[in-house]
């Protein structure tokens, strides 16, 4: 169950990875709208990681 | 002889210690949600006793109360037994906040008024500090060691619930009487429906036994004589001090993607009252399950994993995600669904830190002090640190008039806390609370 939360965040986070750059490039030196969703693609992504990391997990 | 059992009613015991913990945390914050109006009604401003014992009463003294309820519960607790002392935490917060409902205001008897509340706010952070203590060593010691985190992320959801349930006996009462009414008595109604809550609470409650564990404690004549001196004056201290660091940060979490996310859209974007319960309500909603989703993950990648991940994001994403919350309440221009998932998302992180934590406490100490050792540093971390939150940042933002100034203390605790947590905190999912001669050193 943990690798199908996994597989659908890391869905979403490209998600807004794409709504970001469909969005116009984010800058680095101001906050605006691209650089939200990559806010919340990167948001996405670790979580990935630590849904994913339970199929490395020892029991 | 053979270990104490899991009842297979289990799940009827996680319920009932959620309902009662949900009403327990609505009493709390009731007092919180309805704080301007209480102002008016007990204290007189140009009086200056009234007008400090306002500023204690209502930002402070119910957090700074909580850790002296926590002692003095925490010893009964494991003294006495889990499920009487939680019994009488609940009918103490259940009078104390009822209660409120009843005391003439300052018109009517002056600032004996201004008195009798913040007493009665004593009673509440006395009450609450024996509470959550009790309520999580009770689910805790009724379910297995695999899955720990799963279970006791259900009962985790009951504050963020009582905040909730809160916003709708406010929104349900202020709609029904209408704004005049309800600024005139009818703000009385909610503190009132406390009695109602408290009794059927009380009643599920007495329907449950004591916990197997401190059941076998007891006939085995291994009771602690004195839980202080064990928890705080021994070797356990280095514990209690790691479970104070790592809920310093999990309070701070707490309480800056929730209460601050309110305090933010009424005070810094102005949005009205009604509009912000709505938005907060709604992500609450939204988001409540994810401190069982977290609480279950901790399960599989342990509890460290989970609340450090949270501290993190926390630490990097809070300014960021508060900017656009700026952006996206505008006076006039609020894009209500945006609001929405960036509270969710905020509330998501409460969900890493909180939802795995229960489980962490029980397990990070034994059973024969376990409901002293798990309320006292709960208290301090949640109520110190976290119920600090709304003062400073407010205070913050107050005087700069800049969200970066505001997050000062949000971002950099939790990241202090993820930096010495990583080197200090053990991870505990592998210790068993049903056996624990099995068990390794705790750190």
């Amino acid at each position: 169950m943990s690798r199908v939360y996994a597989l659908i965040l890391a869905v979403a986070g490209g998600l807004f990875v794409y709504l970001a750059y469909a969005n116009g490039m984010p800058s680095f030196t101001q906050l605006d709208w691209p650089a939200y969703y990559l806010v919340v693609a990167f948001i996405a992504f670790v979580n990935a990681i630590l849904f994913a990391a339970a199929d490395f997990v020892e029991e | 002889m053979a270990g104490p059992a899991i009842p297979k009613d289990f799940r009827r015991v996680i319920v009932a210690a959620s309902v009662g913990n949900v009403i327990e945390w609505y009493d709390f914050y009731i007092f919180g949600s309805l704080a301007t109006i209480l102002a008016v009604k007990f204290f007189e401003k140009s009086h200056p006793v009234a007008a400090l014992l306002s500023t204690v009463a209502l930002f402070t003294a119910g957090f700074l109360i909580r850790p002296l309820g926590a002692f003095l519960f925490g010893w009964m607790g494991d003294r006495v037994g889990r499920k009487y002392t939680f019994l009488i935490t609940l009918t103490g917060m259940g009078l104390g906040t009822g209660c409120i409902g009843l005391i003439p205001t300052f018109e009517q008897i002056g600032v004996a008024a201004a008195f009798i509340l913040f007493g009665l706010r004593m009673v509440q952070g006395l009450c609450l500090g024996g509470e959550y203590g009790g309520a999580i060593t009770y689910v805790a010691e009724h379910v297995s060691d695999r899955r720990r985190g799963y279970y006791t992320g259900w009962l985790q959801t009951s504050p963020t619930l009582g905040i909730v349930v809160s916003l709708a006996v406010i929104i349900a009462t202020r709609q029904f009487f209408g704004n005049a009414e309800f600024d005139a008595w009818a703000w009385r109604v909610p503190f009132l429906v406390s009695f109602l809550l408290v009794a059927i609470a009380i009643y599920i409650r007495l329907q449950l036994q004591e916990t197997p564990i401190f059941e076998q404690i007891k006939a085995q004549g291994q009771t602690t004589r004195n839980p202080w001196k064990e928890a705080f004056v021994s070797s356990n201290i280095k514990y209690v001090l790691i479970a104070c660091i790592v809920l310093i940060g999990q309070g701070v979490v707490w309480y800056s993607g929730q209460f601050w996310a309110l305090f933010f859209l009424q005070q810094v974007s102005k949005v009205d009252t009604l509009t912000s319960s709505y938005i907060v309500g709604t992500a609450l909603l939204i988001a409540t399950p994810t401190l069982i989703l977290y609480g279950w993950l901790s399960d599989l990648v342990g509890r460290k994993a989970v609340i450090l991940t949270g501290f993190f994001l926390a630490a990097v994403t809070y300014y960021p995600l508060y900017r656009w919350l700026g952006e996206v309440t505008q006076p006039g221009n609020i894009n209500f669904w945006v609001a929405v998932g960036i509270i969710a998302i905020l509330v998501s992180y409460v969900g890493m830190v909180y939802g795995p934590v229960g489980a962490f406490l029980a397990e990070f100490f034994p059973g024969r002090i376990r409901y002293t050792s798990v309320s006292v540093p709960y208290h301090i971390g949640n109520g110190w640190g976290g119920g600090l939150v709304p003062f400073i940042t407010t205070a913050a933002f107050q005087s700069t008039g800049s969200i970066g100034y505001a997050l000062i203390y949000p971002i950099v605790v939790p990241a202090i806390a993820l930096i010495l947590s990583l080197f200090l905190m053990p991870e505990t999912r592998r210790i068993s609370i049903w056996e624990p001669e099995k068990n390794a050193v705790r750190a």
